[in-house]
């Protein structure tokens, strides 16, 4: 019951700080970092590594929420929050890279999943990005919720193993082992397909 | 474009649906931590209060019982027997019947020691012969003596010369009286 109440409460303050973006009041800039201050600079840390450039990407998120809304009017706010904030971290870690190569825990991730998906060709067009996102949202459709979980915390938030298993109250391995099942079953799902990344 | 930037790319088309999915079981998993923190938490408190209550009971224990063995065992001023003095309390076994008090030999000599008005206290070893259960004796015979004693414990009363004299035994008694030895702290 309690948890109910608790995300009751959360969406009832997610649309009131949405509101006060509509009436073009600048406190739900001060309220969205309130609440999820935090988490947005998780998300770019994870990206980043870098705690001048995660403030700086925290400030132009908040920047591109105070464009957005309005028109926009999400459903859910803190996955739109959190698509702005992820979306301005890979640009920076890109104008980064450019530059020079950065220790991130989202490319530890993403060079291992690359290892398993990996093959001689390598497609490189936005369509081509757009094909396999799509293909993966078919594959996490197969996936049960705790398996979606570990996937989008992973590989969407890049989070590591160890943050995922406290939240989950399971072993480093065991989570290790869960990511290691989808990988391959992802494998799998795009040969099923005729994809090869 | 990388693999990795390619990568990056087609997993920034995952719907809104299971992202909203993670962050509702985020939400869900905080909650259950925090109630699971919150179990522990009581039950840490639970067992330091246990533990406060449990460490109490044994401190008032410990005073209890020092308290009581200053009061039953005094050191000045008694009489004790010596080992040489020592009765062999199974001799009068055979003589001993209901009703009726034994002063074995060691006593009566230390008695006679001392004058009738002397508060001299003698360590006296009081045996029951019929049998009967220590408790039992203790409330029928020692108790209303309002005596100093140990005799729970060890079997020990703490009588003056005149109080050894004016002793009455109850009817369903067999009782001997022998000095006792001094016990070693």
């Amino acid at each position: 019951m309690a948890t109910t109440n608790e995300t009751q409460k959360a969406i009832i303050a997610d649309e009131r700080i949405v509101e006060l973006y509509w009436a073009r009041d600048e406190k739900a800039i001060e309220l969205t970092d309130n609440k999820y201050g935090q988490f947005l600079y998780r998300i770019a840390y994870n990206i980043l590594h870098d705690r001048l450039d995660c403030e700086e990407c925290q400030n132009d998120t908040y920047h591109g929420i105070w464009n957005c809304i309005p028109p926009n009017r999400p459903d859910v706010f803190s996955v739109f929050i959190s698509k702005i904030m992820r979306n301005i971290a890979t640009m920076k870690y890109r104008e980064k890279t450019r530059k020079k190569k950065i220790p991130s825990e989202m490319m530890v991730c993403y060079e291992d999943l690359e290892d398993t998906l990996r093959s001689n060709t390598s497609p490189e067009t936005e369509y081509l990005a757009k094909e396999l996102g799509r293909h993966i949202n078919d594959y996490l459709g197969s996936l049960t919720d705790r398996q979606q979980y570990i996937f989008v915390g992973r590989f969407y938030m890049g989070d590591k193993l160890e943050v995922i298993a406290e939240e989950l109250n399971v072993n480093a391995s065991t989570v290790h082992r869960e990511i290691k099942k989808i990988k391959q079953g992802l494998k799998s799902h795009f040969e099923r397909n005729g994809i090869y990344v | 474009m990388s693999d990795n930037y390619l990568l990056m790319d087609a997993i920034s088309y995952v719907d809104d649906t299971y992202l909203k999915k993670y962050f509702d079981m985020k939400e869900m998993l905080a909650s259950k931590k925090k109630k699971r923190v919150g179990m522990i938490r009581r039950s840490a408190s639970i067992a330091a209060c246990l533990c406060l209550v449990v460490s109490m009971l044994f401190t008032a224990l410990y005073f209890r019982k020092h308290q009581q063995s200053s009061v039953v065992k005094p050191l000045k001023d008694t009489i004790w027997a010596s080992p040489e003095e020592d009765d062999n309390i199974e001799d009068y076994f055979e003589f001993s019947q209901t009703g009726t008090i034994i002063i074995t030999a060691s006593l009566e000599v230390a008695m006679e020691r001392v004058k009738d008005e002397d508060s001299t206290l003698f360590a006296v070893l009081l045996t029951e012969t019929g049998g009967k259960e220590t408790s039992y004796i203790y409330d029928s015979f020692v108790k209303k003596l309002n005596a100093k004693e140990d005799y729970m414990e060890t079997g020990i009363v703490f009588l003056t010369k005149n109080q050894i004299k004016s002793l009455e035994c109850p009817g369903d008694l067999a009782v001997i009286l022998s000095l006792a030895e001094k016990i070693d702290e």
